[in-house]
């Protein structure tokens, strides 16, 4: 039965065939063929799109620096590298203010036990917090900014930012006309020590007879204390300060305008603190790190282990400037010497 | 079995028109052409529509998990910044007190409820009262009042918070009103490393209200689900608490897309696109809107795309018709006065209207051709009655005269026979050579209008025939001198015949002579064709080489390869003699 039925299919159709053969001239009936093929093979490829997809979201806590969101410096250029983060990745992010020990913990503790695909730290401050937590959830991706930890699960970013310092250096030993500049620096740890080896070999690489005053604050976040070093270092003759104090920085702002000396701004763009005061800065981009370690965890490409971002990388930036006290011929010397650092022509020796 | 119409139609193919063939293949490739192009265009726009609403609910599923996100980032930022007031509060509980009752006071509607427990299960102090009380109360009240059972989550949150830290609980719904509640438990540590634990009872109902706005059109909605697959906000109560979909799973696992499924509870298909909140909640965020709905515009653009589609077809169908209407109808018009010439043989024009492309070159060519056909004819006409007119003249000159001379003796005869035999046998001599000339001579004519025969008869008797006729018209002798027999080509004979015609002609035209001799002789293959007279003669220096027909003669000679000469002095005759050779 079944059998019959397929040889009289069989018939039917080459019966047909023959039909359209005899019927239509050959040529013709070879053609229709091909644009029946045609026809359908548009429509199949067109027809399939698909019926569900996915995309993987990461999840990425952060621990912020001390100085907290709004420090117009670190810590906001960090969100915007997670807001930046977010718009390239598609990623959902928490950032958690830094309190005491056992709170930022806590919150480490909070995000590792809810798996989050990167956890990263900002500043020198959060080094013990990362360190620890790291060590408790291994199979979790850490990550540190601006200063480096040991760890087979941490990502630690530096800056070198003597490579900014040295260009600001520069620039100070440009614009001064005592011949004296002062840097004061937050706390005395290996970041400042790098700035300010490189601001010196910067203000000597300009003009060797432009001395430099020095003084640490001990804090990253107490203005007053800014401000009473600034002013004891404008009173000694200095006329340019270079600012490398965080929040501490806004005192040195402060001073600055008071006595109508000038100053340069921290990580952020401070000009509007004392229009006419601020030179400009040299930031260091803690957004192009966050976006670096987020591409990283995105494609699988995260290690542990020390990453180092200077002017190459755009770790460090240079300005904006006030254009009225920074004139164009200015800004050129110092991208010709940007490109010289970048191409290795130019060598800032850091004790660390 | 009734066989289809159109199977009849095709059957018929090879002998249709080419109007018909041209017809049915541009319909034929234009149907199929639009309707490529619109089903390729129906489909590229469905796969786009379905694309763009997928990748937009996303977004849209993307936007509000992001919201959700904020909201419970900063819910849990501000219960820290309280749990570390509380820490620098220190163990002084009634301080303490009074700043929990100040942050329930501060907020109601957010922080329903306050569990302030130490390390070893205690509770020691906790504010779950309502609004209305809270207005009254007073610290001391809180501290002494007397111990009551919490509910068990709020001590899982608790030691969950004291063994591993800060911990945030499932959603759940407060017993009447239904409120979503979740709670957060933060350990404390104060000076001189004693341990607290706060647990704050958090109303999300603010959280619910902006998932419930996140609406689209008329059937899209927004839910969110738990770290488990549960709905715990809908914007209809009854699917709180169901299991979401098992084509959610990709979002339990944190990741953000779009599926689609049959909606369990309506029974209707649906297309889901979701996002996950991410943060510590692990909750995740679904918009979900009708496929109907979704597929409306494709809908639209599809009765677009066909319609379209079905006036394109008809409006090229009509257009194709009318095109090769007016192409195929001067051709067939040609064709039909072509058949008519062909059948009647009258010459007629198409007289069709002068059109600028090949049609109408076509036309206008057969015209002018039937113009030329028409002047042949004409003058084919004319050649014959000339033809007519010089052979009735011939008649008239040769054998009618001829036969009158004859008659007129005839009629003498009797009379003369009686008077005078002698004289009268002389004159029945002259009759007998004037009919028989006579004869020679229609003869002659006859070979003129049927020139086969001249082909088929034998030189000799046709040299004969055109003495005799020579001689009857012109009463000059031509004695015949023909030796042996020999066939020859009819181009060769019709050539010797022609020449010697010529000759005899020329002889009676001119010569006047008395007498004509023609001789034609065979030696071996050599035949001599010899034409004498003993008229006047010519001088032959005077005289064009090709006059008197002599240009012809030479003509036909050479054609077959034979060699004629001629010799003549005045008053001395002339003779022509061909010679042609059989192997030249």
């Amino acid at each position: 039965m079944y059998a019959e039925n397929i040889f009289n299919i069989g018939g039917l159709s080459w019966d047909m065939k023959r039909f359209l053969r005899f019927s239509l001239p050959e040529k013709v009936f070879s053609r229709l063929i091909a644009i029946g093929a045609i026809f359908l093979l548009i429509i199949s490829l067109l027809g399939c799109g698909p019926v569900s997809q996915q995309s993987s979201v990461l999840k990425i806590g952060m621990i912020l620096g001390s100085g907290g969101l709004g420090d117009r410096s670190f810590n906001d250029s960090a969100y915007s590298g997670l807001l930046q983060a977010q718009q390239k990745f598609n990623v959902r992010f928490d950032t958690v203010d830094f309190a005491n020990q056992d709170s930022n913990l806590d919150a480490l503790r909070l995000f590792a036990r809810n798996r989050y695909d990167l956890i990263i730290g900002i500043g020198f401050e959060n080094q013990t917090n990362i360190a620890a937590a790291a060590k408790e959830f291994p199979d979790i991706r850490f990550a540190l900014i601006d200063v480096t930890t040991p760890g087979d699960n941490i990502a630690s970013v530096v800056y070198r930012e003597h490579e900014g310092d040295f260009l600001m250096g520069v620039l100070a030993a440009m614009l001064t006309k005592t011949k004296i500049v002062g840097i004061i620096g937050g706390m005395d740890i290996e970041t400042i020590k790098r700035i300010e080896e490189g601001f010196t070999q910067g203000v000597a690489y300009q003009d060797s007879n432009v001395a430099v005053l020095r003084d640490i604050a001990g804090t990253f976040s107490d203005p007053q204390a800014g401000k009473t070093l600034a002013l004891a270092q404008y009173a000694k003759g200095a006329d340019i300060i270079h600012n490398a104090a965080g929040r501490t920085g806004l005192g040195i702002i402060e001073a600055a305008r008071e006595t109508t000396k000038y100053t340069t701004g921290t990580s952020g763009d401070q000009r509007y603190l004392a229009p006419g005061n601020v030179i400009g800065n040299r930031p260091k981009r803690v957004d192009t790190a966050v976006i670096m370690l987020t591409e990283e965890v995105k494609t699988g490409t995260f290690k542990a282990g020390i990453r180092s971002l200077g002017l190459k990388e755009n770790g460090i930036t240079l300005g904006p400037f006030d254009e009225s006290l920074v004139s164009k011929t200015v800004q050129n010397r110092l991208d010709d010497l940007k490109q010289k650092i970048i191409g290795g022509q130019i060598v800032i020796r850091v004790s660390r | 079995m009734r066989v289809p119409r159109i199977i009849l139609w095709l059957r018929q193919w090879p002998n249709r028109g080419l109007r018909q063939k041209l017809v049915f293949w541009s319909i034929g490739f234009w149907v199929v052409a639009v309707s490529i192009m619109s089903l390729a265009f129906l489909f590229v726009g469905r796969t786009e529509i379905l694309n763009e609403t997928r990748h937009r609910n996303v977004k849209i599923a993307s936007v509000v998990s992001r919201d959700v996100n904020v909201q419970i980032s900063s819910i849990l930022s501000d219960a820290r910044t309280f749990s570390r007031h509380l820490e620098a509060l220190g163990t002084d509980l009634e301080s303490q007190a009074s700043a929990i009752l100040a942050l329930r006071l501060s907020s109601p509607q957010r922080y329903r409820a306050v569990y302030y427990f130490d390390s070893k299960d205690n509770l020691l102090l906790h504010l779950e009262d309502t609004q209305g009380s809270l207005i009254t109360l007073k610290v001391k009240d809180i501290i002494f009042r007397p111990p009551v059972t919490v509910d068990e989550v709020v001590i899982a949150t608790y030691r969950t918070a004291r063994s591993t830290g800060t911990s945030i609980s499932d959603v759940y719904f407060t017993g009447i009103d239904r409120i979503p509640v979740a709670y957060i438990a933060m350990p404390l540590t104060l000076s001189g490393g004693i341990t607290r634990v706060a647990v704050l009872q958090i109303e999300l109902r603010d959280v619910w209200q902006r998932i419930h706005l996140s609406t689209l059109g008329e059937s899209g909605i927004t839910y969110a689900v738990s770290r488990q697959g549960t709905i715990i906000a809908h914007p209809e109560p009854a699917y709180v608490g169901r299991q979401a979909p098992s084509e959610m799973e990709p979002l339990l696992a944190g990741y953000e897309g779009f599926t689609e499924y049959d909606e369990p509870f309506k029974q209707r298909a649906v297309f889901a696109s979701y996002s996950p909140v991410g943060g510590p909640t692990g909750w995740g965020v679904i918009v979900e809107q009708e496929a109907s709905e979704a597929m409306a515009p494709l809908i639209r653009t599809g009765i677009i795309i066909i319609s379209i589609w079905l006036s394109l077809a008809v409006v090229g169908t009509v257009g194709i018709i009318a095109m090769m209407r007016s192409f195929t109808m001067p051709i067939m018009e040609l064709t039909r006065t072509a058949q008519t010439i062909a059948q009647t043989g009258e010459l007629a024009k198409t007289l069709m209207e002068q059109r600028p492309d090949e049609v109408g070159q076509l036309s206008h060519a057969f015209d002018e051709m039937i113009e030329r056909l028409q002047t042949t004819e004409g003058r084919l006409a004319t050649a014959a009655a000339e033809e007519r007119n010089r052979l009735a003249r011939d008649l008239h000159d040769a054998v009618s005269q001829t036969l009158f001379s004859a008659s007129l003796i005839a009629e003498v005869l009797p009379r003369l026979w009686e008077r005078n035999p002698e004289e009268g046998r002389r004159r029945l001599e002259e009759v007998r050579q004037l009919t028989r000339g006579a004869l020679a001579e229609m003869r002659t004519l006859l070979l003129e209008l049927r020139p086969a025969a001249l082909v088929e008869a034998e030189l000799p008797h046709l040299l004969r025939q055109l003495g005799e006729s020579i001689s009857g018209r012109t009463r000059v002798p031509v004695t015949m001198s023909i030796e042996g027999d020999y066939s020859f080509s009819p181009e060769v004979k019709v050539a010797l015949y022609r020449i010697a015609q010529e000759a005899l002609n020329n002889v009676a035209k001119h010569a006047n002579a008395r007498e004509a001799k023609v001789s034609l002789s065979y030696e071996s293959d050599k035949v001599t064709l010899k034409i004498i007279d003993d008229g006047k003669g010519f001088d032959m220096t005077s005289l064009p080489s090709d006059s008197l027909g002599l240009g012809i003669m030479r003509e036909r000679a050479s054609d077959i390869g034979a060699l004629l000469s001629m010799q003549s002095k005045l008053g001395q005759g002339t003779e022509i003699v061909v010679i042609w050779d059989r192997i030249p």
